[in-house]
């Protein structure tokens, strides 16, 4: 069943039809609210969030974008409110957790496997000093593979601007990579 | 550095340009070290990110939100009959109360004394407003 029948069917009611849309954009969604929240309860809340509110859209939603576009806007516009919430309430700091992070499959090389996680804990924990704006921009363009003009469209920012901020991101990220591993 | 530098290096680092343009961009790196430095750092710091392990929820996340939906569900079915209750109350109350309000009007202007009310007066019951009335206002507190 293609997304285009599933979304026919959900919207007629078919819950089972709209499961197979959240299991199979559930990934997509992941790597935009993981990314930019770090792992826990508030990632997972949000995740859920943007399949309700698609749920209630399902009426309006006329396939213009791509499904997984579609919801990866939702995602990202639900991740930067809760960013502000939490900056508001300042009960939280944005740091990610590496220990939550799915684990590559296999473990032929413990040895590489570590240095890996090693790897992805130093990045995440850089990524998470980024300002919203800039971690938007690394992580729709850089680890979901839209394309510059997506992420603009997505983010509601001119082409020269998600250029700007990913060039600007990507100095802060190799700064605080350089400053880490120098230490 | 400067600003076209810098857009240089962004639209560089976005990797789309047609031919020529990827030529041009060749051809300033080559005569640049200083630039090719530069951009092969943020380069390198970019396919770092994009090497990181894919991320997933805890394993249930679409038992949790198919869940959530029904939830969702439930509330509005709770919802949606009060409010229509309320509004059949409304459909009654309102029309009564119309009416009330028209049975005290004409009570009123029933018994209305023209040399010293006028119609209004009567008509919403409040006492008729005279010099006496206003100079009266303050008697009890004073």
């Amino acid at each position: 069943m293609d997304d285009g029948e599933c979304v026919e069917r959900a919207r007629a009611g078919d819950d089972r039809a709209f499961r197979t849309l959240v299991e199979r954009y559930s990934a997509t969604v992941a790597g935009v609210v993981i990314r930019m929240l770090g792992p826990g309860d508030e990632a997972d809340d949000v995740g859920q969030e943007t399949f309700i509110r698609f749920h209630r859209a399902l009426a309006e939603f006329r396939g213009d974008a791509a499904l997984g576009t579609y919801l990866t806007r939702i995602a990202m516009n639900l991740s930067l409110n809760a960013l502000k919430r939490r900056r508001r309430d300042e009960q939280r700091q944005a740091r990610l957790a590496p220990a939550a992070l799915e684990r590559l499959p296999g473990q032929a090389d413990p040895v590489g496997e570590v240095v890996r996680r090693e790897e992805a804990a130093r990045i995440d924990d850089a990524l998470a000093q980024l300002g919203p704006d800039q971690r938007a921009v690394v992580v729709l363009r850089l680890r979901q593979g839209h394309s510059t003009r997506e992420v603009a469209e997505i983010l509601g920012v001119p082409q020269g601007t998600v250029m700007s901020r990913l060039k600007r991101a990507l100095a802060k990220l190799r700064d605080l990579l350089e400053t880490e591993e120098s230490e | 550095m400067t600003e076209h530098r810098d857009d240089r290096i962004a639209h560089a680092l976005t990797g789309e340009w047609d031919a020529d343009e990827a030529q041009a961009w060749a051809d300033e790196v080559a005569a640049d070290p200083a630039l090719a430095r530069e951009f092969e750092s943020l380069r390198s710091v970019a396919a770092r990110v994009g090497d990181l392990p894919e991320v997933a929820f805890d394993a249930g996340f679409a038992d949790r939100t198919m869940a959530r939906l029904e939830a969702e569900r439930a509330e509005a079915d709770r919802v949606v009959p009060l409010e229509a209750a309320l509004r059949r109350s409304f459909r009654w109350v309102a029309p009564l109360a119309a009416a009330a309000a028209g049975v005290l009007f004409l009570l009123n202007v029933g018994v209305l004394d023209r040399e010293t009310q006028s119609t209004w007066e009567a008509l919403t019951g409040l006492d008729p407003i005279t010099l006496e009335s206003v100079y009266s206002i303050g008697e009890g507190i004073l």
